[in-house]
């Protein structure tokens, strides 16, 4: 009888064991392969793609706009334990965050907000050391992007900025041109979190990765350009000018080696300053360009044989009258074509004009980019001012010799590198090629003739004629540098007010080339109301000459001159004859 | 014969469970132990992925930020500024103090040849020898 209970009492229990493993099973096979309501809490992320970086023309050694990642820390005062004290945790903070400690005590007191942001930026190592501190309520951790500029404010009107805002976005310069390849692709988790907030990760349904913004390689030159803005900084000074800008422009490629203008601003800190700073005034500003615009009057009649190099005109006593008008000059007598550009007569030029008529005056300056954007790979280009309609015979006159036209630095100087290259206009470009996060070319680049207004001997004529500019008797011996022959052209330009041209401000300019037999790049140098002096050749062609004297010795362009002094080491000395 | 009926009372209990349910009990536990180490080594390997990853991107993050760092060091102003502070004047040198040297006796391209080669553009370092003066 006991043993039959026993064996029942067994039988029993086996089977409620049995019950009970196969309840768990069915309920394990429910939880997983059941289609019920989760338990856990779903979890979507999004994942930022870091912006894509901006190098100069020496590529990777050279970053001009980077992303860094950093935390920062806010406060939620109703989250800090109550067995936490909120002195000792404000201490500590103020500590690592290097902040007052005062700041974070308000934040601890001010128990309505529950987000209060902490102005400090934490690496990653900082922020875990802080996170995993047990004593340590009531601080959380935001990700945050910092858009960082390491050389300040070098290329800041080229390059731009990015805003504050949680999704950066481009606010200028190339930042705002090629936002889209520098922003990338946001990527996504989706997941679950347990009880605590923490993720799942074996239980992410979805991850897609952010991809990266891609990199931008610019053409200019970082040190090109250090030289460029110091120059200018210095000359807008030493002037008391409101403006200034400058370019220098490979000849044959149309690269932008150098962009600056004068005052410029820190992209670190762009909201410092108004938003007329941030302007890129190489091609923002239509400015009249003056005498510069002599050279393409000549350049017209050279090519349509109206005049020769040779062609001499008597422009009297400096003072011509023409349709109600009287036009002063700084030659006189006779003067022939070459010494109507280097001594930058207007009336000569103005009789050019005139002869060239007003349809195919017009047509040649269109030809060499006046009046349309260059469609330069930067936001906010002008287009300049050229006139459309009929101009008459006093406008043609005056618009031969720069008067009632405007024209953008870059227009100007890429005209002029047009003359330097043989008569065929380069686009300009300052984007060499851009490189998406996984290494491959998205886009590149090349030099692109965009028209050949003159043949390549009146473009050799006119260069010849230019070089006397800077040589003695012409209007800009300041601009010479050693060792090199330079072609320019000198301009000085009133500066229209209320209908008139104003007496006492000026844009003070000077554009040229080197080396002049066969160029390699171009520079223009624009002042903006300069005080006292205002004349071009005094204060723009010094500038020109120091920007390219440097940027010569620096690109290597070989000298045309014997050399100042004797070759400190030869590489291979000469065979000795073996007698 | 008493003693032998004492011995048979005492048989151990198990020996009365049946053997096909002995063995689908032990399958069914064995079975279940083996989901739970199965999901605790997934989660394991899951959370060293995810740890290794976040890893990964701090180690990222912390070399963009002192490349930067560096960068920051070296621009030209810095440089200009260590120049001055150490009395020292850096030009240029003239196309008759740079020294080019060939690399065609020892049969190798020099770092300029194959920079040039390569179509860089601007050759730069090996090429050059600036001309530094003391100032004092």
């Amino acid at each position: 009888m006991h043993e039959r209970l026993l064996q029942w009492r067994m039988w029993f229990v086996g089977f409620l064991l049995v019950l009970a493993m196969v309840g768990l099973t069915g309920r394990l096979c429910f939880l997983h392969l059941g289609d019920q309501e989760p338990v856990s809490r779903p979890w979507e992320m999004k994942l930022s793609a870091r912006r894509g970086t901006i190098y100069d023309r020496n590529g990777d050694s050279n970053p001009m706009a980077v992303c860094l990642s950093y935390h920062q820390p806010f406060i939620d005062p109703q989250a800090v334990k109550p067995k936490h004290d909120k002195f000792a945790i404000a201490t500590f903070l103020s500590q690592r965050l290097s902040l007052d400690r005062n700041i974070i005590l308000d934040c601890f007191a001010a128990t309505n907000a529950r987000h209060q942001v902490l102005q400090a930026m934490v690496d990653d190592r900082t922020c875990r050391e802080i996170a995993t501190n047990r004593s340590i309520s009531g601080v959380g951790w935001e990700d945050r992007a910092v858009r960082t500029y390491p050389q300040g404010r070098r290329m800041s009107s080229v390059i731009g900025f990015v805003n504050k805002e949680r999704e950066p976005e481009g606010g200028a310069g190339i930042e705002l041109h090629c936002n889209s390849f520098l922003k990338g692709i946001s990527g996504r988790i989706e997941g679950e979190k347990d009880g605590r907030q923490i993720e799942i990760v074996d239980r992410r349904t979805s991850y897609i990765p952010p991809i990266d913004g891609a990199s931008i390689y610019l053409t200019l030159d970082n040190n090109i350009q250090y030289k460029v803005e110091n120059e200018l900084q210095q000359v807008a000074q030493e002037f008391r000018a409101t403006g200034a800008w400058a370019i220098v422009e490979k000849v044959d490629t149309g690269e932008i080696l150098a962009m600056a203008s004068y005052p410029t601003f820190d992209p670190n800190r762009y909201y410092e300053c108004g938003s007329m700073d941030w302007r890129n005034l190489a091609i923002c500003v239509s400015y009249e360009p003056g005498s510069t615009m002599k050279s393409f009057t000549v350049a017209g009649g050279l090519n349509e044989r109206v005049i020769t190099h040779d062609t001499r005109m008597d422009v009297g006593r400096g003072t011509w009258f023409f349709a109600g008008h009287v036009l002063h000059d700084h030659a006189e007598g006779i003067i022939d074509t070459s010494t109507a550009l280097s001594k930058s007569s207007n009336i000569f030029v103005a009789r050019v004009a005139l002869l060239l008529g007003e349809n195919r005056l017009k047509a040649y300056q269109q030809a060499f980019g006046f009046g349309s954007r260059l469609e330069i790979d930067l936001p906010g280009e002008a287009s300049g001012v050229l006139r459309m309609g009929r101009w008459g015979e006093l406008a043609t006159s005056r618009i031969g010799i720069g008067q009632g036209v405007a024209v953008t630095g870059v227009q100007m100087l890429n005209a002029y590198c047009c003359l330097a290259n043989g008569g065929r206009r380069m686009r300009p470009y300052v984007v060499s090629r851009i490189v998406d996060s996984q290494g491959t070319v998205v886009q590149e680049n090349h030099p692109q003739v965009m028209s050949t207004p003159v043949r390549p001997e009146v473009a050799a004529a006119v260069t010849r004629m230019l070089i006397g500019v800077t040589e003695e008797g012409g209007t800009a011996t300041r601009a010479k540098v050693i060792n090199y022959e330079v072609a320019g052209k000198t301009g000085t330009a009133q500066i229209p007010q209320n209908g008139h041209y104003s007496e006492t401000e000026y844009w003070a300019s000077f554009v040229g080339f080197l080396p002049a037999e066969k160029p390699v790049f171009g520079v223009l140098v624009v002042v903006e109301r300069p005080h006292p002096q205002h004349m071009g050749g005094y204060v723009a062609a010094p500038v020109f000459a120091k920007i390219a004297e440097a940027t010569a010795k620096y690109l290597e362009v070989p000298t045309v001159a014997p050399p100042e002094t004797e070759p400190l080491a030869v590489a291979h000395p000469p065979m000795r004859k073996v007698p | 014969m008493s003693k032998n009926r004492r011995r048979r009372r005492f048989t151990h209990p198990l020996t009365y469970v049946p053997k096909p349910v002995g063995v689908g009990f032990v399958a069914m536990v064995s079975l279940a132990l083996l989901y739970l180490w199965m999901g605790h080594k997934c989660t394991q390997y899951s959370e060293e992925i995810k740890r290794l990853d976040d890893q990964c991107a701090e180690l990222d993050n912390e070399r963009v930020r002192e490349d930067t760092k560096w960068n920051g060091m070296k621009t030209a102003e810095q440089l200009d500024g260590l120049l001055v502070r150490n009395g020292l004047l850096m030009v240029y040198p003239n196309a008759a103090q740079i020294v080019r040297v060939s690399g065609v006796s020892r049969g190798l391209p020099t770092e300029a040849t194959a920079l040039a080669s390569a179509g860089t553009g601007i050759v730069r370092g090996a090429t050059r020898v600036a001309s530094v003066r003391t100032v004092r």
